[in-house]
């Protein structure tokens, strides 16, 4: 079972024990109802089409704009949308495919997304930023926060740190393997309610001696901003991220909150993995909370993992906390307090997250010289192939 | 600490000097005998003037609708006593505990729906979410809670002065620390935590947030467009509003308390609405708009409460109703949050009124005189 790593908010069961088997046809990929065949006609166009106006625009697509196209064209993707920022602080945008399937509209130019367990990192910079102010201990025990709460089979408040929480290593079981997309896309969720249904099930493995990706963590870790703070999550994360660095097109939706507020590509999704695609872009993201609710767009991303890189958000002691990474099982992927470390085929590492949920998949991050990628796809792949090109699309933009 | 108890809301303590701001510049001329506006001097104005001139009020309004229907307004005092400024008419207040008449309505149409059951127990809907010391989620029943007849342990006895975010559950778990005041219908005794665990229902059962479905069944059905749930994290009133106050102890200075963070209300209390909104409101649910017949009546099906609310009254499901000197009864709810107390009704005829005073009511003179001040108004 921990041979599935996505940086998901992963939800259905289906999706558990690795990829979705089967691979996107391009007939299933325009299964949508109401699609116009301008729309669905032929990818490389609409591709070529948005090359021609992207700011990297030249008669020949350059790297990335080819990694988009090919998303698009050969893995099926709807959309895929990315922003780079080389050494120099220039940033380029690029969009392929269409942004809405029945209308065929264009992909809007880093438009919004939901940006799934990229919300992990906020939620840990937050975290460190009490670390810093000394009101949260990083190597205190769940319960000196929230006493009693976390108890079950195998599970105990009082032997789980704050820092195994935030690198995924309580041994706490994932509540979001529990949840069908389809049952929760209208479902609001008390932050409680997700830690209770996590708390049905055993832990995964005693605290400390294993690392493995759960939601739960990061609810907990919510969970002990709000104590501690005595302001919603929410809050904490616009005034203290948010505002401070000024991420214009990223916030956290209210609870009931539904919509995409501000221009963006619709989010598709197939549930079964083998089932057409469907139009997700409305969902209630509470079960997502502190793991996973947040919208943004890609260059609020790079623009968020470079301050955080450059020390603007952390002081230094927590930042290097931060970035004290442990192997996760995956190769050359490690995991430090919500923060990963993937090598880059041009050497080095970049430092990121990426995140799933239903509609949207993103994966970026920044190298320590400066350079920065994040780029999204409207719809989670669902093969083997594709997962990789994502990734290869954002190792194209940073080793460009 | 029994004798403090009138529609909940109410804090043993003071709120921390932290929560509140000092009012550093109010002129004498401000707090001295209030103007009587320009309006004619009719008894509601009258009333009013006296709960500013005779109880110390800053502000106090009214909203009067008479049995065709036609509406009034009064206020008297100072909407902001740093700067002077006049009352806003039907200006916004924190209703407190009025709120619990929107959750019940709420819980009602789900029943309607057959979505809720009234006789169902609280585990039937929160499985083994209500356990503590005499305390026991499947010996409570929906209507219990409604009731006030749970004798759940009511959380905000215990909260102190740390006026922060709390998240419902949060509520309930300081409410789950203490033991049952009675064995559930053996008693009655009013307790925030049975609406806590209210809408908490409601969001089980509807899946939705409660703010959202109190908006979309209440609110935006009955045309309230002054009253809204605040989000988390909202400690303003978005409209124009008359400033509220608090003060420490008797002699201690007036603070504006007007900001400020309402979860620790939640389902028992959060909402901001109006005068005249709250007329609207009560007069659309004595008229059946709101609630099938069956659910209206369940809702007015009454228990003694004269306890809590009064001389007469009676509390229903989310709903008191009070014997009116002029005969009759009047239905409704009051509230008393940190900065503004509420006190109104509606009759069976058509006749509605809501005061509002911008200061909690401590002492008994100042309840009866604001309960007067609408039996004034329905009587006229």
């Amino acid at each position: 079972m921990r041979t599935q790593i996505r940086q998901g908010l992963r939800s259905s069961t289906r999706q558990q024990g690795g990829r979705r088997r089967r691979a996107v046809s391009a007939a299933a990929a325009v299964a949508i109802g109401v699609m116009t065949l301008g729309a669905l006609a032929p990818p490389a166009a609409s591709a070529s089409d948005s090359a021609a106006v992207s700011a990297a625009a030249a008669a020949r697509p350059d790297a990335v704009q080819q990694a988009l196209n090919t998303l698009v064209r050969d893995d099926g993707m709807p959309a895929a949308l990315a922003s780079v920022q080389d050494r120099n602080g220039r940033t380029h945008t690029y969009t392929a495919g269409v942004g809405d399937l029945t209308t065929g509209s264009k992909v809007p130019r880093d438009g919004q997304v939901r940006i799934g367990s990229n919300t992990k990192a906020f939620t840990a910079v937050v975290v460190l930023q009490l670390v810093g102010e000394g009101k949260i201990g990083l190597d205190a025990s769940v319960d000196t926060y929230l006493p009693g709460l976390v108890r079950g089979e195998g599970i105990d408040g009082r032997r789980i740190t704050v820092r195994q929480l935030l690198q995924h290593t309580s041994g706490l079981p994932d509540y979001g393997i529990h949840l069908d997309d389809d049952e929760i896309r209208n479902r609001y969720f008390e932050p409680r309610e997700l830690l209770d249904i996590a708390l049905r099930y055993k832990a995964d493995a005693a605290p400390g001696t294993t690392w493995g990706y759960s939601n739960t963590n990061y609810v907990v870790a919510g969970l002990i901003v709000q104590k501690v703070t005595g302001r919603p999550l929410a809050e904490e994360m616009d005034r203290r991220i948010i505002k401070r660095i000024g991420l214009r097109h990223t916030y956290f939706p209210a609870p009931g909150e539904m919509t995409i507020r501000e221009p963006h590509p619709q989010g598709y999704h197939r549930n079964p993995a083998d089932g057409p695609l469907r139009d997700f872009t409305e969902l209630d993201p509470s079960a997502g909370w502190a793991a996973g609710q947040l919208i943004s767009t890609n260059s609020d991303l790079n623009r968020f993992f470079t301050a955080l890189l450059a020390g603007h958000l952390l002081p230094a002691a927590q930042l290097a906390e931060m970035r004290t990474t442990v192997p996760t099982g995956h190769p050359g992927l490690r995991y430090g307090l919500g923060l990963t470390s993937r090598p880059l085929s041009c050497g080095g590492v970049y430092w990121g997250h990426g995140g799933d949920i239903a509609g949207y998949e993103t994966r970026g991050g920044v190298t320590d010289d400066g350079r920065a990628a994040n780029v999204a796809v409207t719809t989670i792949p669902t093969d083997e192939a594709a997962t990789q090109h994502v990734k290869d699309a954002v190792d194209r933009a940073l080793c460009g | 600490m029994r004798g403090q108890t009138r529609q909940g809301l109410r804090r043993r303590r003071a709120l921390s000097a932290a929560a509140a701001l000092t009012i550093g510049v109010m002129t004498p001329g401000i707090l001295s005998a209030p103007q009587a506006s320009a309006a004619r001097q009719d008894s509601v104005q009258r009333s009013l003037n006296a709960l500013v001139r005779d109880d110390g009020m800053p502000a106090a309004l009214a909203s009067v609708q008479d049995r065709n229907g036609r509406a009034r307004t009064y206020t008297a005092g100072v909407g902001d006593l740093a700067t002077g400024a006049p009352v806003p008419v039907d200006g916004q207040v924190r209703i407190g505990s009025n709120t619990k008449t929107f959750v019940a309505v709420v819980v009602l149409q789900l029943v309607a729906e057959r979505r809720v059951d009234l006789d169902a127990s609280v585990d039937t809907y929160l499985p083994g979410l209500v356990r503590g010391e005499g305390i026991d989620g499947r010996r409570i029943t929906v209507r219990q809670l409604l009731q006030q007849t749970s004798g759940l342990p009511n959380y905000s006895d215990y909260l102190g002065d740390d006026v922060r975010y709390y998240a419902p559950r949060e509520l309930l778990a300081t409410a789950l620390q203490h033991p049952a005041d009675f064995a559930p219908g053996t008693s009655w005794k009013y307790s925030n935590t049975n609406y806590v665990l209210a809408g908490l229902i409601v969001q089980k059962v509807t899946g939705r947030p409660l703010a959202e479905e109190i908006d979309r069944r209440v609110v935006r059905p009955a045309g309230l467009r002054h009253t809204y749930f605040p989000a988390p994290g909202d400690a303003s009133i978005r409209e124009p509003h008359p400033h509220g106050y608090y003060r420490e102890s008797a002699d201690a200075p007036l603070r504006d308390i007007t900001e400020i963070d309402p979860s620790w209300g939640w389902a028992a209390g959060q909402m901001v609405s109006t005068g005249s909104d709250l007329d609207r409101f009560l007069s659309a649910l004595l008229a059946g708009r709101l609630l099938p017949s069956a659910q209206l009546a369940q809702m007015r099906s009454t228990v003694p409460a004269e306890a809590t609310f009064g001389p007469g009254a009676r509390y229903g499901l989310g709903l008191v109703s009070r014997p009116l000197p002029c005969g009759g009864l009047s239905w409704g709810h009051g509230g008393s949050f940190p900065g503004y107390e509420t006190r109104g009704g509606a009759t069976d005829d058509g006749r509605a009124a809501n005061v509002a005073v911008t200061m909690q009511l401590t002492d008994e003179a100042g309840r009866r005189n604001l309960d007067r001040a609408v039996d004034t108004a329905l009587c006229r």
